[in-house]
Order: structure tokens, then sequence, then C-alpha cells
């Protein structure tokens, strides 16, 4: 059995750039055609900055943090997060996860999720639960 | 359930607010067909995933898993599992939606998931969903409607395997 992880520890940092290229295969892989995601003009008219970052790609940018940082012996049962703010291509994101609260047995780890784009402006929120497996 | 005429608003932000809020409650079921492990793969390449248990069946199997399993969003992230609309049939923005909705925007908002078991290459699924609540707030730019429905990916015998609720929000 994998050694636990206590209340307050903070998983190593998932910091990813999501380029034009990742955002279109993330849009072909899930058939999604909304515009804003690979069409930088159209994504321009709607008012954003540039190619807009999918809500699902932050969350599995925030999902691997917690996943690489717990390593193959927990499994993820119970995720929630709020896209806070927008982000396009190009930017730097950083995925953080920190234990927040450990079972009495240490079999189930509560985590608070937080990504942040270019800096320290949150763009996903969240919480996740794991369980040993 | 609100009716636009409760909310304030007008043309496509009310046309959009009745279309989903008359689709409260109602439920659907339909196949989505097999998970593969091509879907799999190519999904965790997309994301940037590396880990061997996404791609390569043996190390999987290693893990006690009997294939590759996906990663944990997959379900969720998936915008259409069948083939999908025609191009005409698309807005200007290349969503489909109903109504007389062409000026909205939408993007996510959220997502809250129960991920109740791993989903393995060759997992054949069904989906079954409702629109849960269409509620309407006031932005810095205007009205914002979100609108949260559950999506229950289940197996043939009604295994459930994701129990989601995602939330999307449009505006003009």
């Amino acid at each position: 059995m994998s050694a636990g992880f206590p209340k307050g520890q903070k998983l190593p940092d998932l910091v990813v750039a999501p380029t034009a290229l990742q955002l279109f295969r993330y849009s072909a892989v899930t058939w999604n055609a909304h515009r804003v995601h690979y069409d930088e003009g159209w994504a321009k008219h709607e008012g954003h900055a540039g190619l807009l970052v999918h809500s699902h790609l932050h969350a599995a940018n925030a999902l691997r943090a917690v996943t690489e940082g717990l390593g193959p012996d927990w499994r993820l049962v119970h995720v929630s997060y709020r896209i806070v703010r927008p982000s396009t291509a190009g930017r730097t994101l950083r995925a953080t996860a920190e234990v927040t609260g450990v079972s009495d047995d240490g079999g189930e780890l509560e985590l608070r999720l937080v990504e942040y784009d270019d800096g320290d402006m949150p763009c996903l929120e969240g919480t996740a639960r794991a369980a040993r497996r | 359930m609100t009716e636009a005429s409760d909310t304030g608003l007008s043309g496509e932000l009310a046309a959009y607010h009745d279309a989903m809020a008359a689709r409260i409650g109602e439920k659907h079921r339909r196949h989505l067909g097999v998970v593969d492990a091509l879907l799999i793969r190519r999904y965790a390449v997309a994301i940037g995933e590396t880990s061997a248990v996404h791609h390569d069946t043996e190390a999987a199997k290693a893990l006690g898993y009997e294939d590759i399993i996906a990663p944990p969003n997959l379900l969720s992230g998936i915008m259409e599992w069948g083939a999908g609309h025609a191009e005409s049939e698309l807005r200007p923005d290349g969503t489909y939606r109903p109504g007389p909705t062409s000026a909205l925007r939408v993007m996510g908002a959220g997502e809250e998931m129960e991920l109740l078991r791993p989903v393995t290459a060759g997992t054949e699924l069904w989906l079954e969903d409702e629109v849960e609540e269409v509620t309407v707030k006031q932005g810095r730019s205007g009205a914002l409607i979100f609108v949260t429905a559950r999506h229950d990916f289940v197996g043939a015998d009604g295994t459930p395997y994701n129990r989601n609720r995602r939330t999307v929000m449009a505006r003009l």
C-alpha cells in the first residue's frame, strides 16, 4: 500500500500552455464544432481575447494534477468545479491541488483544486474526492 | 419553472430560456455506443495525458483493470456521441441549439461529476439526461442564463459509470 497524504499537502503543480493545435484536436476528439475554440476571428467576434480553452480541458488539467500527484493507487470518485474566468490559447495554465481533508482510516482524501491563468488569476476552482483503490 | 415573462428577458435570450425551461423534467435515454481503446487513447493524447493506464493495455492490466481506462472526464467532455448535425443545421457559431438563438454566446460554466466506476475500453454505454434547472442572473454585461442538466452514463443493465451535472452559460 502506498503512503498516505496528510492534510495540507500540496501536490505538484501541473503547468501547461494550451496551443491552437491542442484546442483543435480537443474539439475534434470530442466532436465539438463550437468555433470559439478553433476560429480566432470568430472567438474575437464574440469578445474573447483569442481561442477559448474548453471548460472540459480546464477540468482535464485540474484532474491530471490530482491523478498524477496521487499516483495509481488512488482513484477519483467525485469532482465539482466552476469556470470562474475564461482563458485562451497561448497562455500558461497552472493546475494546483491541495489535500484539505483525510478520512479517519486514511482511505479517502478531499482536495481543493485551483487552476491559475498566467500568474495568480484563478480560472477554475473546485473540489475533488479520491479513494484508495 | 420560470417563464421568460417573469425574468424580464426578451428576444433571443427569452427564446433560449423558454426552450430550455420547457425541457425541464423531460427524461431522455439514448444509446451512445462503445467507448473503444482508440477513443480513450485519442482523448488522452488531446489532453496531454501520458499515463500508461490510458495507453498501454498490459500496464492497465498490471494495475488490475481489464484494459486501458478512460481519463476521468472523457465521458463528460464528448460534445456529440452520434454523427452530429449537418453543417446547414448548425448556428453561425458552430453549435446546434433549438430555436432562434443565433446571436447567443454559450460556454461551459462548471460541472459536478460522480465517478462511480472506471470506464474500461470496450464499455458500451447509454446516456440518460434531463434538464434540471434554468436560472437567470445579471452580469456586468447583461443577463446570463444558466442551464444545468443531469447526465447519467450507464451500462446495458443500468450499471452507473458517471453521474454528472453540467452547467452551461448563455448570454448575448
